[in-house]
């Protein structure tokens, strides 16, 4: 058997324990590590299991991931996010399929405090997909709304993503920001109109429509999210103002966020001790996901499948748009499988030169490479966005319904990558003024 | 057979390119037979390297000794070094000699499961900033990141020295976390730090020596015959001399032209260069008291005398060639130090 | 089986409860840094070497069984919910044994690399200090052996034919968003 075909096979065996209900996490670990053990021996198997954990776990900078989480549950529990949300409803309640539209606008406002779309998705679904279940949303409509809108959390600066990849390319990581809200901006209305067309088709799927508000009512509601314009103010205002940097950022916001809703009344000793418990388990069950993605990426580059994959598509690439098409089908395979920074590490040594050889502009490649990753993040089997969602809201909504419920969105996508592609100044437009 | 290198990042410019002659010196002299496949920034990273080398999860790699101070205590003694001279060139030639005559220094790689094939000297490091900074009264109070001879230099110039990873840099200055950073000056597009920063000191600090960049796994070395070897050891001179003369040829570049960089060429004041001159006169001895009392390196004052006569030597050696030409010091440096190397005694 | 069931919790909250301070700790830590900073320009030495080498590895590993116990780890269930109860059983079976096996060699080795940290005394240097990091490895080999034991209490379980096999061993009813309002 050849590296590439043990490659390949392992990503078989992987989808089979998958299937079988295998936790994630441990899953990727054993086909990574029985993987190298057959590439490569005993010894380096070992040893690559040994170093990865705690190597992917003890980083500064990642610091900013638990800490996000632990501000968005103790908004949660204190009831912030749900201001938000509800003043989006306010005002974007009485449209058919008001409640979804409104989950992704405010899930847009929330992406403007975090930096992971992980931590986005977390927030706004344990807050919106109750409500729309409530009102008798399809299941699918209510959690996917939330799934693919949590990944506004990655294109909406701050982002991890980006901030990453500035890193990697060589490219202004403020630049790469501010295209960010470019493509962030277009993904949430191409969300926002792909759910009004399809209520507007289909109105069982959000079957409660709800009753006009008074102007009144809704400039009431606004001044009911100072908290959350507080937070942000605090987060973003320290941030761009340079009182403390994105990682601390994390750490601030959450003991802002602990103050907040002190002051409000809504941080009981009760609802710190739910919202610490939730941001550990959350974080550990993610982490050992990222650190088994983290294996499979080394057991992909080892068999060198991850470079045949990359290279069969490549090899179409004649034109500059097949280019492209190309590189597109290259993460959107990857994304089935990877972690996003996975994905990212894999590829971006094999398809920076080709880019920079064909003169693509590397700000937009970069939210090009990000939008995918952040798709990659919502398609099975491995969809993390999705698999947060899932273990924030009710046990009887089933992995399944969520993928399904979020295919639209997937087509709504489709349609914000052919806008890049055709357009690319709706992402470089901002950067360009600066 | 197929070697495995990694290297932790991707995109490195001149080490990158000193590693590519590296492998294509080594397939060219086994006639194909061995050759070195390079994977940069997806199989380990640099810290992961070193345990990955002796795992045998890579055949050979670039090992950042910054960051096993523990266990490579030597290599970090050497790194400390950085101020005994400014030439990089005549440097990268003094650290490999002194690193190849020197039993400790081989045997701690040893002990790590990896065999030593010399270091790649980069720099000079120079400070840029984002307000001006030429006088000693500039510093006061001004936060710049730096590590070990630039941290040093910056408390001389009675500035406070902050280490963080090279990838947060970028971050913490446009925010104004520090103010500034000692770093290679071709930094300044690598990191995209240009961007945030508007001066650069037209003061050169110290070279930097931590660059291990072909260090080979115990594991593979015992596999490995002698014809691989010994292309291993001489492909290894002249990978070091591009890497190391692309890292000046950057910096000339870049202060022949400094604007298009993002930054504005400042000259030192007079109390800067002399404190700058005293500094570099009084931190070798410095060097050798702190490896002795704090890394227990007990000869360590005299391995600094010992590596000081070394820069002398090499400094008077890179007079009679073009120091910008890489085969005249790739074939120096094979000629003084690397053909002299017995396969027999490196592990 | 209730007392191997109240034994394992135990453990298992022990372990998280120390996860939980990392996570408090890390906030008080992080943001009061970044406050002295502002306002006394003073710094704390080695925040980010604490966060990192200590509270990072605590808050990622020590909660690995916590989240087992309440059924947080996530997993697919295109397929499994679509089999016959025997069926689930066998396969509940087979994968527990898989995921016992898999965090019992992670355990191991952690513990192995641990010893070996121990033993050559890890450092992270910062302005020139030194500080020692080897304590938090030993954290990986606690949070996956108890992450192994928990799923071998779930084999014990599934072999004796009891429910618990399957289900969360800790029901947090509060944690459910549908009961929340
Ligand atoms: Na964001
Ligand atoms: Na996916």
């Amino acid at each position: 058997m050849t590296p590439e075909l043990i490659g390949l096979a392992g990503l078989a065996i992987l989808a089979l324990l998958l299937l079988l209900r295998m936790p994630v996490g441990l899953s990727l670990i054993l086909v990574s590590f029985s993987g190298i053990y057959i590439l490569l021996g005993a010894r380096p198997a070992w040893g690559i299991l040994t170093s990865v954990p705690y190597q992917f776990a003890a980083k500064w900078t990642l610091s900013s991931v638990p800490m996000f989480l632990l501000m968005g549950y103790v908004c949660y529990h204190g009831g912030m996010t749900r201001s938000l949300f509800a003043a989006a409803r306010s005002w974007l309640g009485a449209l058919p399929g008001g409640l979804a539209i409104a989950s992704v606008f405010g899930a847009g406002g929330f992406a403007a405090v975090t930096g992971s779309s992980v931590a986005c998705s977390a927030a706004m679904g344990r807050i919106a997909v109750p409500e729309m279940t409530r009102a008798g949303y399809d299941p699918g409509l209510a959690t996917g709304s939330i799934a693919a809108a949590g990944t506004l959390g990655a294109l909406i600066p701050p982002s991890i993503l980006l901030i990453l990849f500035g890193i990697f390319a060589q490219v202004p990581i403020g630049q790469l920001f501010l295209a960010g809200i470019g493509a962030g901006v277009l993904t949430a209305i191409s969300y926002a109109l792909m759910i009004y067309i399809r209520v507007r088709i289909n109105p069982a799927l959000a079957p409660t429509r709800e009753e006009p508000v008074s102007w009144g009512e809704r400039f009431t509601h606004l001044r009911g999210i100072w908290p959350v314009i507080t937070l942000f103010v605090v987060v973003i205002g320290g941030m761009f103002a340079g009182l403390f940097t994105a990682t601390e950022a994390g750490a601030v916001g959450a003991l802002a966020s602990c103050i907040i809703a002190w002051l409000n009344g809504g941080l009981t000793l009760a609802t710190l001790r739910q919202s610490v418990n939730e941001t550990i388990v959350t974080t550990a069950a993610l982490f050992l996901i990222a650190i088994g993605a983290n294996l499979l990426t080394r057991f992909l580059a080892l068999s060198g499948s991850g470079e045949l994959i990359t290279q069969t598509i490549l090899a179409f690439g004649a034109s500059e748009l097949a280019l492209i098409l190309g590189i597109a089908l290259v993460y959107i395979i990857l994304g089935m499988f990877l972690d996003p920074i996975g994905a990212m590490l894999l590829t971006l040594p094999v398809l920076l030169p080709v880019v920079d050889e064909a003169g693509l502009s590397l700000i937009w490649f970069g939210v090009f490479v990000a939008k995918f990753l952040e798709i990659g993040m919502i398609t099975p089997p491995v969809g993390l966005n999705v698999f947060v969602i899932k273990g924030v809201v009710d046990r009887s909504i089933s992995l399944g319904t969520i993928f399904k419920g979020v295919i639209w969105f997937l087509v709504a996508d489709a349609v914000v990558v052919a806008i890049m592609i055709a357009f690319p100044q709706t992402v470089l437009w901002l950067p360009g003024l600066s | 057979d197929t070697l495995r290198h990694v290297i932790g990042a991707a995109a490195l410019s001149g080490l990158t390119d000193g590693t590519q002659y590296w492998a294509d010196y080594i397939k060219e002299q086994t006639g194909g037979e061995t050759e070195v496949k390079i994977y940069a920034g997806s199989l380990l990273n640099f810290a992961e390297t070193f345990t990955g080398l002796r795992d045998g999860i890579a055949d050979s790699g670039f090992v950042v000794p910054a960051y096993h101070r523990a266990e490579l205590p030597y290599a970090n003694l050497l790194s400390d070094m950085g101020t005994a001279g400014v030439d990089p060139v005549a440097m990268a030639g003094a650290a490999n000699e002194f690193m190849f005559n020197c039993k400790p220094c081989l045997a701690e790689f040893n002990d790590a499961g990896q065999i030593f094939l010399g270091n790649t000297v980069t720099g000079p490091y120079y400070m840029y900033n984002q307000k001006p900074v030429k006088a000693l009264e500039d510093f006061q109070g001004k936060k710049i990141r730096g590590f070990g001879p630039f941290a040093r230099w910056l408390d001389a110039m009675g500035g406070s020295a902050i280490s963080m990873g090279a990838t947060d840099i970028y971050e913490s200055m446009s925010q104004g976390h520090i103010d500034g950073n000692i770093h290679t000056l071709e930094t300044l597009d690598t990191l995209s730090t240009g961007e945030v920063a508007n001066y650069a000191l037209n003061q050169p600090i110290a070279v930097f020596m931590g660059n291990t960049m072909f260090n080979v796994s115990g594991i593979t070395w015992g596999t490995l015959d002698e014809k691989t070897k010994r292309a291993m050891i001489d492909g290894a001179a002249k990978g070091h001399a591009i890497a190391t003369i692309d890292s000046v040829n950057q910096a000339t570049s870049i202060l022949n032209d400094p604007q298009a960089h993002g930054v504005e060429l400042l000259e030192p004041e007079a109390d800067v260069k002399e404190k700058a001159e005293a500094f570099r006169k009084s931190d070798m001895e410095t060097v050798g008291t702190l490896n002795r009392d704090t890394y227990n390196i007990a000869d360590a004052p005299e391995q600094v005398a010992a590596f000081l006569q070394l820069v002398k030597k090499w400094e008077a050696l890179v007079k009679d060639i073009d120091t910008s030409d890489v085969d005249a010091v790739g074939d120096l440096y094979l000629k003084e130090i690397f053909s002299k190397i017995d396969p027999a005694t490196l592990g | 089986m209730e007392n191997l069931i109240r034994l394992d919790l135990i453990l298992t909250r022990f372990m998280a409860f120390f996860a939980a301070v990392a996570v408090i700790g890390m906030m008080l830590l992080v943001a009061s840094d970044a406050i002295a900073r502002q306002v006394f320009s003073a710094r704390i030495p080695f925040v980010s070497v604490i966060v990192a080498n200590y509270f990072m590895v605590a808050i990622s590993f020590l909660p690995l069984a916590l989240a087992e116990a309440q059924d947080r780890h996530i997993s697919v269930d295109l397929v499994y919910g679509h089999l016959r109860a025997g069926a689930q059983r066998v396969v509940t079976l087979l994968i527990h044994v898989l995921a016992a096996l898999t965090s019992a060699g992670l355990c191991w080795t952690m513990w192995d690399e641990a010893m070996r940290r121990f033993n050559s005394g890890s450092v992270a240097v910062e302005d020139g200090v030194s500080m020692a990091i080897w304590q938090g490895y030993f954290l990986l080999p606690a949070g996956f052996g108890m992450l192994a034991l928990t799923y071998i209490l779930r084999i014990i379980l599934g072999i004796a034919g009891a429910d618990e096999a399957r289900a969360p061993l800790i029901v947090d009813a509060e944690d459910l968003p549908s009961e929340t309002n």
